[in-house]
């Protein structure tokens, strides 16, 4: 079946919904039939948001299937470990290590796991594996609100994604606002040059 | 997402639109006059979007006080004559139900499309009710997008058809069809001349028994007519594949997931794909299924579609078998994805082998921190809900509500021992109250106060319960995406104070503090406990994220470290988000930090200040 499915997974706030429908108004402007599923309402505030993007011609469904998401996108590191299940060997994760510690893990007896654990599970299903640290690469482009947009320059430079690199950025100058613009033009040429760096091998 | 210029000027191309967009759109192009609806995910867009474009294509649009009001005033229009269009979730359909049941008797002359969104999987609701019942129980037709792109022309379509048979007309959205983009080609708006003149028929608009008898039986054959409609209906259509001996039959969302796993298993099997999925076309049906051998029934929720196949096909000779949920299929609960419906094709049809592994399952341990929605940073039902905790503790129970206070379960503030429906806080209080022969708390936000709970204050009043009504009042409706309420101030519109309704019902005791005057607020709440009649306390304070999207900041907080002895109060007592743990050491985001100023209130070390 002619599909590409995209996860994007983060934290109520993060910008998953908006990231989501980047890589859909970018699919519909490379002439790409495109399904965005997004959740709003109660699960938004500040609990894990889970989006799909799924492209192609035969798309239907508006959710992606367990084990069949092509590239995950995860702007937190233990909300990709959450959806695990839509990973398969061949799975691009491309992972902001910015953690968000859950607020009621204080007050629970679980701990927020180690990072290089985290990194070992999704390991043990896929070697293909981009982890960077957003806030520090947005906070470099002068706008700690543009973590998203470093994660799209990254699996932009990645090529995996049937969506033209400069076509992409320009969607999201275009949608918004004229003062963020600059700060995330930088933030996007940040995530797509710490592409090669951001590989994890082994 | 969309740009609104684009939605409402375009006349050709495509657009990236979710369903909700669609339907506007759909709207627009099928003459749209006025528009109401009380926010509810996942229907609130449709009016959002409405509202704000509403001078620009001159329609007239509200937020009504609850659904059954935007029902009402949406019939009225449409019976004078107008194109009107009401939207709600489906839990609204029930407040608007009385309404909605006898307007099919007396129908209307304008066009009047009632959109009902469902929530398959309780997304951001109560329950998963399935409104497809709503259409058998009035006895109207129902449309079922399965994509953006239906979505705009089914409202279109709805709009006609309603005026052909001067019928309101239901169009049914899940959650998938509401809050999904697709693309969405546009047709030309152009400008569609109508009449608004009331036509006096008493005998056709005035319910009165003798009346009501005589409409209910046009009803049912403006019904007989909708069938024939539904057995042409271009929305219900076979897609024709190879295999002779198996047929789906499916409507709205649903078929998304039957055409790919169709696909995906290569059954070659045809579908009938149902788009007007009320009246059901019977002979359409009948000569889908009479040749086949198995038929499979692919719906989410109940098994409306599958009893009513099962009964047109008790007609024919040689009955194919019908698989559904009553075979133990297909689950009743829950949305569906492609994965569940290979599943109910593979169980349906005895499928030894399936051609592509569909079980990668890898389980996710769960040592992994659970991330629950939680109450925003500066939220100032945060500070209200330690009050109750601080002041009443466990000694009361509390009857809670509708809307972001919902969130006041999670821990550690976890308050909240009771909550059904929109306003059912001051109702249950009162019952639990009597009951138990004490004082009992309700917790009602403010949009939700106007929306269903004043019948129940008077209620309250008259009976002399003992309830103490907290009206967590943030100036908004929040929980919906910041929607007004007769209780806000908005140019061009009236204020109705909440403490002027509280009165005026005959509340006596009546006090407005703000939660952030934690021992003001704590010693109005001791003193309503102890009264022998109901109170109400409004707690008023704007949401933070609301005024935060007005442009007012207010300076973050810091922890001195200096004075910080890391005792954690502020953390285990108050679970604010902007406040974490970084390298042992408690910390606050200064980004995530609104300013409210709760957690330097608490802390014992009054370690906690404000900077700037």
């Amino acid at each position: 079946m002619d599909e590409f499915n995209i996860l994007i997974i983060g934290v109520g706030g993060q910008g998953v919904l908006f990231t989501s429908e980047v890589l859909g108004e970018a699919a519909i402007k490379s002439g790409l039939n495109v399904r965005v599923a997004e959740i709003h309402g109660m699960a938004q505030r500040g609990g894990s948001v889970i989006c799909s993007v799924r492209l192609g011609k035969d798309v239907y469904s508006p959710t992606i299937d367990e084990g069949r998401a092509h590239l995950i996108l995860s702007l937190e590191p233990i909300e990709a470990l959450r959806q695990l299940k839509f990973a398969n060997p061949e799975t691009v994760f491309a992972v902001n290590m910015n953690k968000i510690e859950p607020p009621g893990i204080y007050v629970s007896d679980k701990k927020y796991p180690e990072i290089s654990l985290i990194f070992n599970r999704l390991k043990a299903v896929s070697k293909n594996i981009l982890a960077i640290d957003a806030l520090k690469l947005a906070n470099e482009a002068g706008n700690p609100a543009t973590q998203n947009t470093v994660m799209l320059g990254l699996i932009s430079a990645s090529k995996k994604l049937p969506i033209k690199t400069q076509l992409l950025k320009k969607t999201i100058i275009s949608l918004i606002k004229k003062k963020f613009q600059e700060s995330n033009k930088i933030a996007f040429i940040l995530g797509f040059e710490n592409y090669e760096k951001s590989k994890i091998v082994g | 997402m969309v740009k609104l210029e684009e939605l409402i000027t375009l006349h050709n191309g495509k657009l990236l639109l979710s369903g909700n967009e669609a339907i506007v759109r759909g709207a627009i192009e099928g003459g749209i006059k006025v528009a109401t609806a009380y926010p509810g995910t996942p229907s609130t867009e449709i009016i959002d979007t409405l509202f704000k474009i509403s001078k620009k294509v001159g329609i007239y649009a509200e937020y009504s006080t609850n659904e059954k009001v935007a029902l009402e005033l949406a019939s009225g229009a449409a019976i004078s004559g107008a194109r009107a269009l009401c939207s709600m979730k489906h839990v609204g359909l029930n407040v608007a139900s009385d309404a909605f049941i006898t307007l099919a008797y007396t129908g209307v002359r304008g066009g009047l499309v009632i959109v009902t969104a469902d929530d398959p999987s309780c997304w951001s609701s109560q329950n998963e009710q399935d409104n497809r019942y709503y259409a058998r129980l009035a006895n109207v037709p129902m449309f079922e997008p399965s994509n953006s792109q239906e979505a705009k022309e089914m409202t279109i379509s709805a709009f006609k058809l309603s005026e052909k048979l001067e019928l309101p007309i239901l169009l049914r959205t899940t959650t998938r069809i509401s809050h999904t983009l697709g693309p969405v080609s546009l047709n030309p708006i152009k400008k569609i001349s109508s009449h608004e003149e009331f036509v006096r028929d008493t005998e056709r608009f005035v319910m009165v028994p003798k009346n009501a008898l005589v409409m209910h039986d046009k009803l049912l054959k403006k019904m007989k007519k909708a069938l024939q409609i539904s057995e042409e209906s271009p929305y219900n259509k076979i897609i024709r594949k190879e295999h002779k001996e198996i047929g789906i039959i499916v409507s709205g969302n649903p078929f998304n997931y039957a055409y790919e796993a169709n696909e995906r298993l290569g059954l070659k099997a045809s579908i009938l794909k149902l788009g007007m999925s009320f009246p059901l076309p019977v002979q359409q049906i009948l000569d889908f299924i009479k040749d086949l051998k198995k038929v499979i029934v692919v719906e989410e929720l109940e098994p409306i579609l599958e009893n009513e196949v099962r009964s047109i096909s008790s007609s024919l000779k040689q009955r194919p078998i019908i698989y559904g949920k009553l075979t133990d299929n297909f689950p009743r609960s829950r949305e569906y994805s492609t994965k569940i419906v290979m599943s109910g094709f593979s169980k349906s049809l005895s499928l030894k082998s399936i051609p592509e592994n569909i079980d990668l399952t890898k389980k996710t341990s769960n040592s992994t921190p659970s991330r629950p929605p939680v109450l925003c940073p500066g939220c100032p039902h945060r500070a209200s809900f330690y009050i109750l905790k601080t002041t009443l503790g466990k000694k009361v129970i509390y009857c809670t509500d509708i809307g972001c206070y919902a969130l006041g379960i999670q821990p550690p503030l976890q308050i909240g021992d009771l909550l059904i429906c929109m306003g059912a806080s001051l109702g249950t209080a009162s019952g639990v109250s009597q009951t138990l022969k004490e004082p009992a708390v309700a917790i009602v936000g403010d949009s939700t106060f106007f929306h269903a709970s004043i019948p129940a204050l008077l209620n309250a009043v008259h009976n002399k319960h003992r309830i103490v009504v907290l009206v967590l009042d943030n100036l908004t409706t929040a929980m919906t995406g910041f929607q007004p309420h007769p209780g806000v101030e908005l140019t061009g519109y009236e204020k109705i104070p909440i403490e002027n309704v509280a009165k005026g019902c005959g509340v006596k005791y009546v006090k407005v503090v703000d939660p952030m005057d934690i021992d003001v607020a704590k010693k109005i709440i001791k003193n309503a406990i102890a009264l022998d009649e109901p109170s109400v306390i409004i707690m008023r304070h704007i949401c933070s994220i609301y005024e935060r999207r007005q442009g007012v900041r207010h300076y973050p907080y810091k922890i001195s470290e200096k004075d910080c002895t890391n005792c954690l109060a502020c953390i285990k007592i108050l679970g604010c988000p902007a406040i974490h743990i970084i390298e042992e050491r408690v910390k606050i985001n200064d980004v995530l930090c609104c300013g409210c100023g709760l957690c330097a209130h608490i802390c014992p070390q009054k370690a906690i200040n404000q900077t700037g």
